[in-house]
């Protein structure tokens, strides 16, 4: 008998490690998808599980119904299993082994369901949590999970499993599920205290910021805990009545608590709160697809290569084939970069933090509206360590990237040349506008802000002439996006690149209409070394020269997929302040009314009108203070550990 | 530690610290006050402390991103309670008045004898001193001192008044009303004997050029100054009254006798920025 399971997940890493343990007892296929995980989830899983198979969504929302049902043609059509479950990383059997699991599933006729049981660990600081025990509610939830046969799936061919797993639609009405246990299928909503805080604000703020999401009412109950959880300090009995209620919330409710009689015989890990990276969801692949149709979906493998592309309709054999074919056989990248592990002998954490962690709190002199905003932060990484001499931007518009590296280069007191080339006519991506304006505008606040920086106004291969004898160590491609547009400007900038030379390629996780970059980087990144973001539309760091590699950290960086992962959870999260801490410093509040309280010394109506931009301005601030002291609670050495998993979990790999 | 000083170089690079051009773990900012975007460069440097001359100028949003502790170092003159405000004095006030008092963690006032006028007022002053110099450029030297008398600032009636005889006298007088600091201005105090110091209008004052010009071995002829110095004391003669060619005879005779130069090196580091930094070091800890 062969069993799988499917399990969707976003930035779990902290609990994985039990979970797998219950996936290498009772299953022999392990479906994974990622929905755009920043923290080490993927490789963790790809790492811990021989079986386990690991997709990348990319998607608007959360079609976790569409996958679920694209999993089971994979399940049973191709890999052929007998029965399949769905999963959430905070579920667990109730068995004891793989034996009295199968004695079980094949008692009824394929079509297998479980109630919720909600069970809350006795210590919720996270690390004991199945030592300790657990404590649950004498009858199980409402709410029911489903398993399948491969039997069941065929003689329903229409059967379609619903949002959620908790049933199956398009079958007779006289066909009901089988309960496999009495005691139900253990369910950890709050699996430690500091999880529960983190998944509720992040889901929350999915939910907030997808308008289909939000008209359907769809995971409400996440927004309605983080409204709890912001109103309210909760101690440990709030926590035990909210997740022995889940979804449901009543903390006046007279809850009796039982302590759950079955100690989990096939868990040998512990939960790993270390590994809790604060990130609140909005990553950039599902923005890079904004403006698709939102049942279309988009499934990548490891290397980021489609395999399955969904426009929500019925899913044809041939396409499930094709995604099976593309996950047999594939070889372990991780394992490859085990082998590869750059060594560092001498590890310093201070010049760890100097050099890649506090640049990324950095602010450019002024942000002008862009799309690239997500990626300065790395970028003062770059200037940081790479020290560039020259510097050149290909496709300026309002000057971003520009002004970015301007700062930089100021901030590091680096005697560079930047350059930054653009028509000002704009392109097809872009959108045709009359730059005389902004080039003007820009090329006023360059010379007055900085030294070493020069526009020129030329197509980019009119401008590459001035570039010969003058080799650039960092260039950043951003122009028309086709293919065949980035890779001439790739091939015709190469040739003045320095042997330090750097190349930045933006939008690189961008599929819709004709961009291209994606379908570039997949063949350069092949070629030289890379590191690759995802987040604001994606962004490609090509190593190219020779030399460019010399620093060891950035090396180890670009040879462990695993810690780099950290590393970019971190880069993301710390980018998504920068919006807002840019757009506070840059309110345009006359210096005499900032300094000073405005309220009382206008006039009525202006009065009113002062207040409302204090009011915002204040709110835009408090929000921007409740981010950034979490942040730097752990940033300053603090000894709370949320938010510097990354960095020590940089330190712990870059000390073996 | 990294250490932030943000002042308008042409009046403010004399208060910056030694040599700071080549020490990492100090930045130093000229102000531009069309754009105060030049303040994200102190808030990518991270310091540990900044400390802003001319705290009333900057806004409270950049302020609080800067990290660290953050000092203000007031060196605008205020009027004396019971003296009539002139425009000017009534105009510095207004604008302490409105400084965003709560950015800093620490304020300095550099004139003590100021001390009550500006506790009537309810300004949260921590200290009272006079601005730090940069002693690594006002230092004396041995070199030729061609210029009898020397005197830098803006001119107005009183000080025209004050000084216009020195024209016509056999006295070698050198007046830059503007646009000298740092090393040039040491470099102007370190050729001349005597410095003036002569008030904007005729409120007494202890302006930071007095021990800039002692601190240069000079003697500085000073209208009344409030309180008297705390070092180099034989340096720096109060007169009262007008200014007139035997009291700066009398001056050029006690420069001769060298004691000036003696006490400048004896004495001038106790008013270092170096000096002044471990100072505020510890009273910043202490307030804590």
């Amino acid at each position: 008998m062969r069993i799988a399971s499917f399990t969707m997940f976003k930035n779990e890493e902290a609990i994985l490690g039990p979970f797998c343990d219950q996936l290498d007892e009772f299953f022999d296929v392990s479906f994974f998808v990622d929905h755009a995980s920043v923290d080490g989830s993927a490789l963790f899983v790809e790492d811990r599980l021989k079986g386990a198979q690991v997709f990348k969504l990319v998607a608007d929302g959360y079609p976790q119904a569409e996958l679920a049902n694209i999993f089971s043609k994979l399940a049973f059509e191709i890999f052929e299993v007998d029965f399949l479950f769905f999963l959430d990383c905070d579920e667990y059997l109730p068995f004891a082994s793989r034996s009295e699991f199968e004695k079980e599933i094949v008692k009824g006729k394929g079509y297998l369901n479980m109630n919720w049981r909600n069970v809350v660990p006795i210590n919720l600081d996270g690390v004991d949590s199945f030592t300790e025990g657990f404590v649950t509610l004498p009858k199980p939830s409402k709410y029911t999970k489903v398993g399948i046969s491969r039997k069941f799936y065929r003689s329903y061919p229409e059967m379609t499993i619903t949002q959620g797993y908790h049933t199956v639609i398009g079958i007779p009405s006289n066909v009901h599920p089988y309960n496999i246990s009495s005691i139900g299928l253990l369910h950890m909503p709050i699996p430690f205290r500091e999880k529960y805080l983190n998944k509720m604000g992040a889901s929350a703020k999915v939910v907030r910021d997808s308008k289909f999401l939000h008209e359907n009412r769809l995971g409400v109950h996440w927004v309605e805990h983080d409204d709890l959880i912001k109103r309210r300090n909760l101690t440990d009995g709030d926590l035990n009545n909210i997740g022995l209620l889940y979804p449901e919330i009543d903390l006046k409710a007279k809850t009796k608590p039982t302590r759950l009689d079955f100690n989990f015989p096939y868990v040998r890990s512990r939960f790993d709160p270390g590994k809790l990276i604060e990130i609140s969801s909005e990553i950039a692949d599902s923005k890079s697809v904004s403006g698709r149709n939102r049942r279309e979906l988009t499934l990548l493998d490891r290397s980021g290569n489609a395999v399955l592309v969904s426009d929500g309709g019925v899913i044809s054999k041939i396409s499930v084939e094709n995604l099976g074919k593309n996950v047999m056989g594939r070889e372990s990248k991780s394992e490859q970069a085990a082998v590869n592990r750059t060594k560092v002998d001498s590890f310093d954490p201070d010049e760890i933090q100097d050099r890649y962690i506090a640049p990324l709190f950095s602010l450019p002199r002024k942000l002008p509206l862009t799309a690239w905003g997500g990626h300065i932060p790395f970028l003062f990484v770059l200037f940081r360590n790479l020290k560039p001499a020259c510097y050149v931007d290909l496709g300026v518009h309002f000057g971003a990237s520009l002004i970015a590296a301007a700062t930089a280069a100021q901030s590091y007191d680096l005697k560079a040349d930047l350059w930054g080339v653009d028509t000002w006519e704009g392109d097809d991506h872009a959108g045709r506008y009359e730059g005389d304006k902004i080039h003007d505008d820009l090329q006023a606040f360059l010379d007055r802000s900085f030294s070493g920086v020069h526009l020129i106004r030329s197509t980019f291969d009119e401008a590459r002439a001035q570039f010969e004898g003058r080799p650039v160590d960092l260039l950043h491609i951003d122009g028309l996006h086709t293919y065949e547009a980035v890779k001439h400007d790739y091939e015709h900038w190469l040739p003045v690149l320095s042997d330090k030379g750097v190349v930045m390629f933006h939008d690189i996780s961008v599929r819709e209409r004709d961009f291209g970059v994606w379908r570039l980087w997949d063949e350069l990144k092949q070629k030289f070394p890379s590191l690759e973001f995802t987040h604001s539309h994606g962004l490609g760091v090509l190593f190219v020269g020779s030399n460019s590699l010399s620093d060891p950290y950035l090396r180890l960086m670009v040879e462990d997929a695993r810690l780099f992962s950290a590393y970019r959870a971190t880069v993301s999260q710390i980018a998504e302040l920068l919006p807002l801490r840019s757009a506070y410093l840059a309110t345009e509040v006359p210096v005499e009314q900032d300094v000073a309280s405005p309220v009382g010394r206008t006039g009525e109506g202006d009065a009113q009108d002062v207040r409302r931009q204090l009011t915002d301005a204040q709110w835009a601030l408090q929000h921007y203070k409740n981010q950034l002291q979490t942040i730097r609670q752990h940033y300053e050495g603090s000894t709370s550990w949320r938010v510097s998993a990354p960095l020590r979990y940089l330190k712990r790999l870059m000390g073996k | 530690m990294r250490i932030g000083f943000v002042g308008p170089f042409t009046y403010f690079e004399n208060h910056f610290p030694e040599k700071w051009r080549t020490r990492s773990n100090i930045l130093c900012l000229d102000v531009d006050e069309w754009d105060y975007s030049f303040l994200t460069r102190m808030i990518n440097f991270r310091p540990d402390l900044t400390v802003f001359y001319r705290p009333e100028l900057y806004p409270k949003k950049y302020l609080k991103s800067i990290p660290g502790k953050r000092v203000a170092f007031l060196s605008e003159p205020v009027q004396l309670v019971g003296h009539s405000e002139t425009l000017e004095s009534s105009l510095r006030s207004s604008v302490y008045e409105r400084m965003s008092w709560d950015s800093y963690h620490h304020s300095i006032y550099y004139d003590g004898t100021k001390r009550s006028s500006i506790e009537r007022r309810g300004w949260p002053i921590n200290a009272y001193r006079p601005l730090p110099i940069d002693t690594s450029a006002f230092r004396s030297s041995a070199g030729r001192r061609p210029i009898d008398v020397a005197f830098i600032g803006k001119p107005t009636p009183h000080r025209v008044a004050e000084m216009d005889f020195l024209r016509s006298t056999d006295l070698k007088f050198a007046w830059v009303a503007h646009g000298l600091s740092g090393r040039a201005l040491a470099a102007l105090f370190r050729r001349s004997k005597v410095v003036l110091n002569i008030h904007a209008d005729e409120m007494p004052s202890f302006e930071p050029r007095i021990y800039l010009g002692a601190a240069c071995g000079c003697v500085v002829l000073s209208e009344p100054m409030g309180q008297r110095p705390e070092v180099m004391r034989e340096s720096i003669i109060e007169y009262s009254g007008s200014l007139d060619y035997a009291g700066v005879k009398s001056a050029l005779r006690l420069f001769n006798t060298g004691e000036p130069q003696r006490a400048s090196e004896l004495e001038s580091s106790k008013l270092g920025v170096d000096r002044f930094l471990l100072d505020l070091e510890s009273a910043i800890l202490d307030q804590i």
